[in-house]
């Protein structure tokens, strides 16, 4: 039974790693983004 | 300058489809825990802890399956980029090969959690489980390397013509089990007489092994557009940036 489990965890574990990192990845584009605008905007001034 | 805008689109048609996708996904995965736990019946060849570890099967084939999808994908992403040379291709590359490696990780251990109970052992120097190994190494180089080249389009380049390459340890891996002596199982397409762990498939047993190659394939295809749309938008930054700069 503790193979079983532990296969499971390993697999659940390797995914929520992934979308985090997917995910805090995405945060950082975002942020990226916003900095880029505000250049922009202050170009245009 | 218009592209600075470059937050997808949240509302469109193609993110609802998406989203529809990732619900899809979740139920599915859902589903395969429910039929690799309760649904399938037990093995009746086995017993004891090896018998409750044969249920490791269905992640072990689901990743398995999930990771030659995607793989197969950083092929044509691969192909497709040096036909036309546009990034896009080299992005579906990227993201295909970062799935695909998690999955094989996935595969690798799932596999070495299966062979303790069965073969005493959660390593041994069996043909298919070194050659799955070596597979996974050559695509976690692959990222390595890719990653630390700066300049965008010999990037691309390299990251095509070496997938290209290393897409040829998948068949090796899959024929291993049939070319040299293994103790590993071998369920579709023939036997292996010297294979330790191995067991019939019945018609629960089946249904579940299709549940699991659906759950991880629909998975793996949503972890890899996700990915895909964001080196898309990394791309399009990296873009903006040397033009302001």
């Amino acid at each position: 039974m503790a193979y079983l489990a532990a296969a499971f965890i390993a697999v659940w574990v390797i995914v929520t790693v992934y979308v985090l990192y997917i995910g805090n990845r995405q945060r950082q584009l975002e942020q990226e983004v916003d900095i880029l605008q505000e250049l922009l905007q202050e170009k245009k001034k | 300058m218009s592209t600075v805008a470059a937050r997808p689109n949240r509302t469109g048609l193609g993110s609802v489809l998406f989203l529809l996708l990732t619900i899809v996904t979740i139920l599915a995965m859902a589903t395969m825990m429910w039929a690799a736990l309760v649904y399938a019946r037990p093995a009746s060849n086995l017993a004891g802890d090896e018998q409750t570890a044969q249920r490791i099967f269905y992640l072990h084939m689901g990743c398995n399956i999930g990771a030659l999808l995607v793989y197969v994908l950083s092929l044509v992403g691969s192909v497709g980029y040096l036909i036309t040379r546009k990034l896009g291709w080299d992005r579906l590359t990227q993201a295909s090969v970062e799935v695909g490696t998690l999955c094989g990780i996935g595969t690798l251990i799932t596999g070495a959690l299966w062979a303790k109970p069965t073969w005493n052992a959660y390593w041994t120097w069996d043909p298919r489980v070194t050659t799955a190994t070596i597979t996974v190494l050559i695509y976690i180089a692959f990222l390595l390397f890719r990653n630390g080249i700066d300049n965008r389009q010999a990037r691309a380049r390299f990251g095509s013509i070496y997938a290209l390459v290393a897409f040829i340890s998948l068949p090796i891996t899959y024929y291993s089990a049939r070319w040299f002596r293994s103790i590993h199982p071998v369920i579709f397409n023939g036997a292996n007489p010297d294979s330790q762990g191995g067991f019939d498939i019945g018609p629960s047993m089946g249904q579940t092994i299709s549940i699991a190659a659906l759950a991880f394939s629909l998975l793996c295809i949503t972890l890899m557009i996700y990915r895909w749309r964001q080196l898309g938008l990394e791309d399009r930054l990296a873009e903006i940036r040397e033009e302001i700069e």
